[in-house]
């Protein structure tokens, strides 16, 4: 039997008149001009936040103007809405003629004070609200007057945790992108510095600060950098180390394509040398692009101690690179494969050691380093106080029991420890994670190869190193290609007389922006 | 699928890699210093002494004595790598001593030459001539310094070395001497020391001279300390070493204690009738530490004569050391490399051995003594 269709004339379901958000709700595309619509509108789409505000507001002859000032209590002053919104407007008279004039100058009678713009459009609206801004609605008017009032509770400026210094400023980035900003204000007073925001994040509205010094850095590389951010494509960003990832010419490698810093005289330096810097809403930090791997040496103190004083660290930080990575792998592969290495003596002690040692040197290093990454981490997640008791009881007891116990031996103890002081050494903590990978590998291949393993691990580490590229700048400049000019800062900072007015060393080639 | 097998094959390789030949410390037998002896039953045989540390808290001694009588040097480690729990390594080597007869017969270079077979030799070992004892009197000495005889015998060389009393004469040098057209090698010599009798001095060693080999790597005659002084400063080793000499100043024997600060040594190679003659002119620079002399040093004409008598006495003891080595046929101080780049179509291997013995050898010696009275090291 055939289906048939039954002959019913159905009503045609009219046509929502607004949008549909990603919930599903529908919200108008403009600002009404009905001033109860707006206010069931935004009412419906903050209906589940409780620091959503409505107040009402009527004045003029018979409470002939109305309006309606939204906001949310927890991003805004209502100080401010009360001293330069509601104020002036009860203090206004006028006759009942003019009454119907008054939505259209609004923006006009409110005092400079505060920031005043008109919005019509319901999305820009929704975004200035959940940003810190209050909305006012008027009757009979089809624009909004938005109305900037931020303020929320921020953490105060402090000393950087991870850039601490002894000689130099003390102040860090804090979360606020407007704390931030007037930080780097503050040390580069020029109209050519540039503070370029892009939002990031289809869900958090991420505000990222690309900022720059006209005519100092190259165009193609802040043409770059703003077509990569605007490329980015997530949920949320709530960090500024998320866009490390995302915006890297090179995508497998365990070193950080870009610096980051806490320290905003870091960046001001990075950007006076044409570099570009990039903040973002709720993140401490800025990346500094294009970075180079000889950066990850440099700290903010070389440059404000005497300059031989930043030789001697800068060297000192070039031997840790080597201690970290290939101290234990040494160690092993000496024990290993390559006794006639060692000097008699020590040779001597070193086998009368490990004689009751039962575990091969190898998987002995490699006990000893998880041993040593696993306090290293229990140290950084424990609360402070539990943390240093925790440090104390593996390097002090579980080491020297361990030596007692025969399961591993002093010498490798001693070996284990200073690659981690030296891993302390290096000034970038996220460079030394790399470090810290490479560790196991070469202990690996030291194991297993011996010195043959280790040389192959380094030059391998070389050539991956020589390929990286950070926005088409190669890693390893200026040693490799080589430039003279730029070496002033490399192994040893050169005395500021010698620098020339630039400063160390110029970012890129091209035109300035 | 493909990338898990690739993945487990790269892992597998570093994981089993290097299987075939760890050596892994604490299970190895450490050889330090070995010693040579001529077996005087088997000409064609030697023996092998080593001693090996052990480390084990149960084992008796601190040490294992081996000896091994064996027809070559790899057949003598195989010997021992039979009796033995522990891979053999010679990387660790720092000391080679052979008794003078394994020097004369000629068994000294034929060690040398299995020596340089073996792959992990260090050639910075030390090479030793033991005079009147053993060698494996030497290995087997409890020496009073230090409980390890190899680490003792490298440091009595290295501090002889840096002293200028000896020199440095190591497998790779020892090979560079033997290889290179007119100079032949030389080795320390030494003996051992102690309270006891003869044959119980086993509490040290010391370094008594020079062992002059010669083409063949035998050895042909001994240079003694002072002896050694005068070939050191031929070849330009001498650095630091004080000398103790007597002049003959004004009819009468005085001794005299001197360093020389600077050396230099001019060789005029000629041919006359095709017999070789080489005027030798050496230049010293001389700080007298000590003279037996009452008179004011800083009077005039006083270092003149000092120096004249320096000059003589240089010249006799430096002549006397060319002649026994003209005697023994062995140009030790390497005057045929001044024959063969003056004359190259002259200079042939075979001819200057045999021209050296009656090479007309000259010595000029001019002395210039820098100060007297120099306050000495308090060290030696």
């Amino acid at each position: 039997m055939d289906y048939k269709k039954p002959h019913k004339r159905y009503r045609t379901p009219r046509k929502p008149t607004g949008i549909k958000d990603k919930t599903g709700d529908l919200k108008p595309a403009q600002v009404s001009a009905n001033l109860e619509d707006n206010v069931r509108a935004i009412q419906n789409t903050f209906k589940d936040s409780l620091d959503f505000i409505v107040r009402r507001i009527s004045f003029g002859p018979a409470g002939k103007v109305r309006m309606a000032l939204v906001f949310l209590e927890t991003l805004t002053d209502k100080q401010s809405f009360s001293d330069f919104v509601l104020e002036p407007l009860n203090r206004l008279s006028f006759c009942e003629a003019e009454a119907t004039k008054i939505p259209g100058r609004i923006i006009d009678i409110l005092p400079s004070a505060l920031k005043v713009e008109e919005e019509a459009d319901w999305e820009q609206l929704e975004k200035k609200i959940v940003t810190g801004h209050g909305v006012l609605f008027i009757d009979r008017y089809d624009r909004a007057v938005v109305l900037e009032a931020r303020k929320w509770s921020e953490r105060s400026i402090s000393e950087p945790q991870s850039e601490a210094v002894v000689v130099g400023p003390r102040e860090g980035f804090v979360e606020s992108l407007i704390t931030n900003v007037s930080l780097m204000r503050r040390r580069l007073r020029t109209p050519n510095l540039v503070m370029e925001a892009i939002p990031v994040g289809t869900t958090s509205n991420t505000n990222v600060v690309v900022c720059y010094l006209k005519g100092v850095a190259d165009a193609q590389l802040v043409k770059q950098v703003r077509e990569r951010i605007a490329k980015i494509n997530v949920e949320a960003m709530h960090d500024i180390n998320l866009i490390n990832e995302l915006i890297s010419d090179v995508k497998f490698t365990p070193f950080r394509p870009f610096s980051s810093t806490e320290r905003p005289d870091k960046l001001a330096a990075a950007l006076v040398e044409g570099r570009v810097g990039l903040i973002a809403e709720n993140s401490p930090m800025a990346l500094i692009i294009p970075t180079v791997f000889w950066q990850f040496f440099q700290s903010s103190e070389d440059y404000y101690e005497h300059y031989p004083l930043s030789a001697l660290s800068r060297t000192l930080r070039m031997l840790a690179f080597f201690l970290v990575v290939g101290l234990t792998a040494l160690y092993v592969a000496i024990v290993t494969f390559h006794q006639e290495m060692v000097p008699t003596q020590l040779i001597l002690t070193m086998a009368a050691v490990r004689e009751p040692v039962p575990f091969p040197t190898v998987v002995e290093a490699l006990i000893l380093e998880i041993i040593l990454e696993a306090l290293r981490e229990a140290g950084l997640r424990l609360p402070k106080p539990a943390g240093q008791a925790v440090s104390i009881v593996g390097a002090l007891v579980m080491g020297q029991a361990a030596v007692e116990a025969s399961l591993v031996s002093p010498q490798l103890v001693i070996v284990v420890a200073l690659g981690g002081i030296a891993s302390f050494i290096i000034p970038d903590y996220s460079f030394v994670i790399a470090l810290r990978i490479l560790k196991f590998l070469f202990i690996l291949l030291a194991g297993s190869f011996g010195m043959f393993g280790l040389i192959v691990g380094y030059v391998v580490l070389g050539v991956h190193l020589s390929s990286l590229q950070s926005f088409g700048v190669p890693y390893l400049s200026p040693v490799t290609p080589f430039k003279w000019k730029d070496m002033k800062d490399i192994f040893f900072r050169a005395p500021w007389w010698a620098m020339g007015k630039k400063g160390p060393q110029r970012a890129g080639g091209g035109e300035g922006a | 699928m493909k990338k898990v097998l690739l993945l487990v094959l790269c892992l597998s390789l570093v994981l089993v890699g290097g299987c075939w030949d760890v050596l892994v410390v604490e299970e190895l037998a450490l050889a330090f210093a070995i010693g040579i002896d001529h077996d005087v039953n088997n000409p064609r045989r030697f023996i092998l002494s080593m001693t090996n540390p052990t480390f084990s808290e149960t084992s008796q001694s601190d040490t294992r004595k081996i000896l091994t009588e064996s027809y070559s040097l790899s057949n003598a480690f195989f010997n021992l790598q039979r009796q033995r729990e522990r891979i053999l390594v010679l990387g660790q080597i720092t000391s080679i001593v052979f008794s003078e007869e394994a020097a004369r017969s000629g068994l000294l270079h034929n060690i040398m030459r299995q020596v340089d077979q073996q792959r992990d030799m260090n050639p910075n070992v030390h090479l030793l001539i033991v005079r009147g004892h053993k060698a494996q009197d030497v290995i087997f000495m409890k020496p009073e310094e230090n409980a390890r005889v190899a680490v003792y015998l490298d440091k009595v060389m290295n501090t002889n070395f840096t002293a200028g009393e000896a020199p440095r004469i190591s497998a790779s040098r020892y090979w560079v001497s033997y290889s290179t057209a007119g100079i032949d090698p030389v080795i320390p010599v030494i003996e051992l020391t102690g309270p006891g009798e003869e044959e119980k001095k086993t509490d040290g060693v010391i370094i008594t001279g020079l062992a002059a080999l010669d083409y063949t790597g035998r050895m042909q005659g001994f240079l003694n300390d002072k002896q050694t002084y005068y070939f050191m400063l031929f070849t330009g080793q001498n650095h630091r070493s004080r000398m103790t000499t007597r002049l003959d100043i004004d009819g009468q024997v005085r001794d005299t204690s001197f360093y020389v600060k600077d050396v230099s040594l001019k060789v005029k190679p000629a041919l006359e009738n095709g017999r070789p003659r080489l005027a030798l002119k050496m230049a010293l620079e001389v700080d007298v530490i000590n003279i037996e002399w009452d008179v004011d040093v800083e009077q005039e004409g006083v270092d003149e004569i000092i120096e004249t008598a320096l000059a003589r006495d240089f010249q006799g003891n430096a002549l006397e050391v060319i002649r026994l080595t003209q005697d023994w046929g062995t140009d030790i101080v390497g005057l045929g490399q001044h024959m063969r780049i003056k004359y190259p179509r002259w200079f042939k291997d075979e001819r200057w051995r045999q021209e050296y013995r009656n090479a007309h050898i000259t010595l000029e010696v001019k002395v210039k003594v820098r100060r007297v009275g120099t306050l000495i090291r308090p060290q030696y």
